[in-house]
């Protein structure tokens, strides 16, 4: 079907490059570090509060790969703060189940703006906190090949999405979402996804798997999955795998849908955020509405803002 | 969600069949109440053959085969079983296509029995032909059996009244019949043109009738593919309908309870080629939605954008435009 146009104006980088690095503690701080300098240098995100396993300070203390820092349990780890544009937080800390993996880590939320707290061996806590990743997949592999990150936000700074990928593979997504049309009990409200996993911005992930979580104005947290067009217990993608007569392949618009007991219901339309067929390959891209090419980027099933560059995969 | 706004313009209608001493009177009556209100939906009658009680007197004949409509009242319908003569009727289409009602029974039902079965088939192509009486009746090449030789009403409870309601676009794109007794729904039938069809659909009739009690469901049309119509090459086709979904299901299977505006899910209906070949997705089924599958039951009702009461109203999982009456269910 006809690809739309973007109904948002965004700010796309999607050749932050990685390189090969002599071991996965490396790698992983090569990679966290080019996350958070672009998003600071580059999409306005700002550091509340940060410790880099010594000092911990309400400032950035992320100044080198070296203030990164993995621990189990309480031992002296890192962690960050970031203020997104509209005043949401995100905390990334570096805490791990076995000393080795410096693919885990932990993925907090607080929709309001409160992370206080903290120190170097605990990481901060909000009232409104959301956990995403508890020491669990942040990065999702120790390999030291390659990584690379997808970057998009829109010039409001209220949507972001963030994908980390090694060798054409999808590994740590990281999505902050403002809903058009949003029910009543969700304006000014967002949904945020953070998972690592291989392979993971999929049907299953989106839309089969409740994984996006947000809070309401009355404060409730809830679940969410993508809504779209499907049939036979399926996405209408899992089900189309080829290209129409015109030479177009499936792109569905999707809403959000609660299934969180007592706020059933849908949430909004997630702007921007399509979803495909199983037929798409990373690095597929679609022209808009208008004929522009490259305004569409795939990324496993979802369809992304693209802004007509090449995809630097990783690896 | 908010109540959507009709693309088409509707007549609604419905036939009260009443509980009758015979089981068997009833379910000919059904029948019979059945045709005629395809009829009067704009269906034509292409060919018909049936038992005409004023022949013969007192016992009857055979009459026919004709192209006009001989099954003029319900006793001119007559059942049987293999070796025994079947009323049978061949109706055109408005659009295009055909279909076809034979009173054939299986088992040994003999000369006149098990009046709640039939065989009904649909030809995209408008291509039955070769009826020559009351123990042939006409075929298609490209005949797509619905019904075969078994139930399409209900047999129980036997006595019940029945309600036949009926719907047709003013542009004869879409034509909806089922019937209704005790809350409970039988025979639907589905004619749709698709709005929006996809450039390698011809965009035939899309027919569908199903004999099975409540089976306008997620379950039977969502997951399931009885539908059918045919592609640009006229090869029959499985169609499923689609909707919004989530978590592997249609939306109305998993949002079942009203949301915090009190609303339930009114999700707007596509079709898809289930098989054989490319799953291409079709068109859209305009002005009919799937709701929610619990909590509702049929014959609930929905206002419109307007505020205007019973605008839509909902029959096992489906939401079908309403003309602002109280849906009669029993």
């Amino acid at each position: 079907m006809a690809a739309p146009s973007h109904t948002l104006t965004w700010t796309i980088r999607g050749d932050l490059y990685v390189p090969e690095q002599s071991s996965a503690l490396e790698q992983a701080r090569h990679t966290l570090f080019k996350m958070k300098t672009t998003l600071i240098g580059e999409f306005g995100w700002t550091v509340a509060r940060s410790t880099n396993s010594s000092t911990t300070a309400d400032s950035d203390l992320w100044l080198s790969t070296s203030n990164l820092v993995w621990a189990v349990g309480t031992g002296a780890h890192s962690w960050i703060v970031f203020n997104r544009p509209n005043g949401e937080q995100v905390c990334f800390e570096l805490r791990n189940g076995t000393s080795s993996n410096y693919w885990q880590g932990s993925m907090y939320i607080s929709p309001g703006g409160l992370f206080t707290g903290g120190s170097n061996t605990v990481g901060p806590t909000a009232t409104d906190q959301i956990t995403l990743i508890s020491v669990g997949n942040l990065l999702t592999t120790n390999d030291v090949a390659p990584r690379n990150w997808y970057i998009a936000q829109s010039s409001d700074g209220n949507n972001t999405m963030i994908v980390h990928m090694q060798n054409n593979i999808t590994y740590s997504a990281f999505f902050f979402e403002r809903l058009q049309s949003p029910h009543a009990n969700f304006v000014d409200r967002s949904l945020v996804y953070g998972l690592g996993s291989g392979s993971q911005l999929t049907y299953s992930n989106w839309v089969h798997t409740a994984r996006l979580y947000g809070r309401l104005i009355d404060s409730t947290q809830v679940t969410a999955t993508l809504l779209c067009a499907g049939t036979r217990s399926g996405g209408l993608g899992e089900h189309i795998n080829v290209r129409d007569l015109d030479g177009e392949m499936l792109l569905l618009r999707t809403k959000a849908y609660s299934n969180t007991s007592g706020y059933k219901g849908i949430l909004g339309t997630v702007p921007d955020l399509y979803i495909g067929s199983d037929l798409q390959k990373n690095g597929d891209t679609f022209p808009d509405g208008l004929g522009n090419p490259g305004k569409w980027l795939c990324l496993d099933n979802l369809i992304l803002p693209w802004n007509n560059t090449r995809l630097q995969s990783g690896g | 969600m908010a109540p959507p706004i009709l693309s088409k313009t509707w007549t609604i209608g419905h036939i009260v069949v009443p509980a009758d001493s015979s089981a068997a009177v009833l379910h000919k009556k059904v029948m019979w109440n059945i045709k005629e209100a395809l009829v009067s939906m704009g269906f034509s009658v292409s060919q018909s053959m049936a038992w005409n009680p004023t022949l013969n007197p007192p016992t009857g004949a055979w009459e026919g085969p004709s192209s006009s409509d001989l099954w003029v009242a319900w006793d001119y319908g007559k059942w049987g079983s293999t070796g025994f003569g079947s009323t049978w009727i061949v109706l055109d289409h408005p659009v295009a296509g055909q279909l076809i009602i034979v009173c054939n029974v299986s088992g040994f039902a003999g000369a006149d029995g098990n009046q709640h079965q039939a065989t009904i088939q649909w030809s995209s192509g408008g291509l039955f032909t070769g009826g020559a009486s009351q123990t042939v009746w006409p075929t298609a090449t490209d005949a797509r059996t619905f019904i075969w030789y078994e139930d399409f009403q209900s047999v129980d409870p036997l006595n019940t009244q029945r309600v036949i309601h009926y719907m047709k676009s003013t542009d004869n794109k879409s034509i909806r019949l089922f019937q209704m007794y005790s809350n409970t729904v039988w025979s639907p039938m589905f004619f749709e043109v698709l709005s929006n069809p996809h450039p390698t659909f011809n965009n035939k009739v899309m027919a569908s009738v199903r004999g099975s009690a409540n089976p306008m469901t997620h379950g039977v049309y969502y997951d399931g593919s009885i539908v059918v119509g045919t592609n640009s090459l006229d090869t029959p086709l499985s169609i499923s309908l689609t909707c919004e979904s989530t978590l592997s299901n249609g939306i109305g299977e998993v949002w079942t309870t009203p949301d915090m505006n009190g609303n339930l899910p009114m999700a707007a209906i596509g079709a898809v080629a289930a098989s054989p070949g490319p799953q291409y997705y079709l068109g859209d089924v305009a002005d009919l939605w799937f709701g929610s599958s619990a909590g509702v039951n049929s014959g609930d009702t929905y206002s419109d954008h307007l505020g205007n009461p019973r605008m839509f109203a909902q029959f096992n999982h489906m939401i079908f435009p309403w003309d602002g009456t109280v849906p009669q269910t029993a």
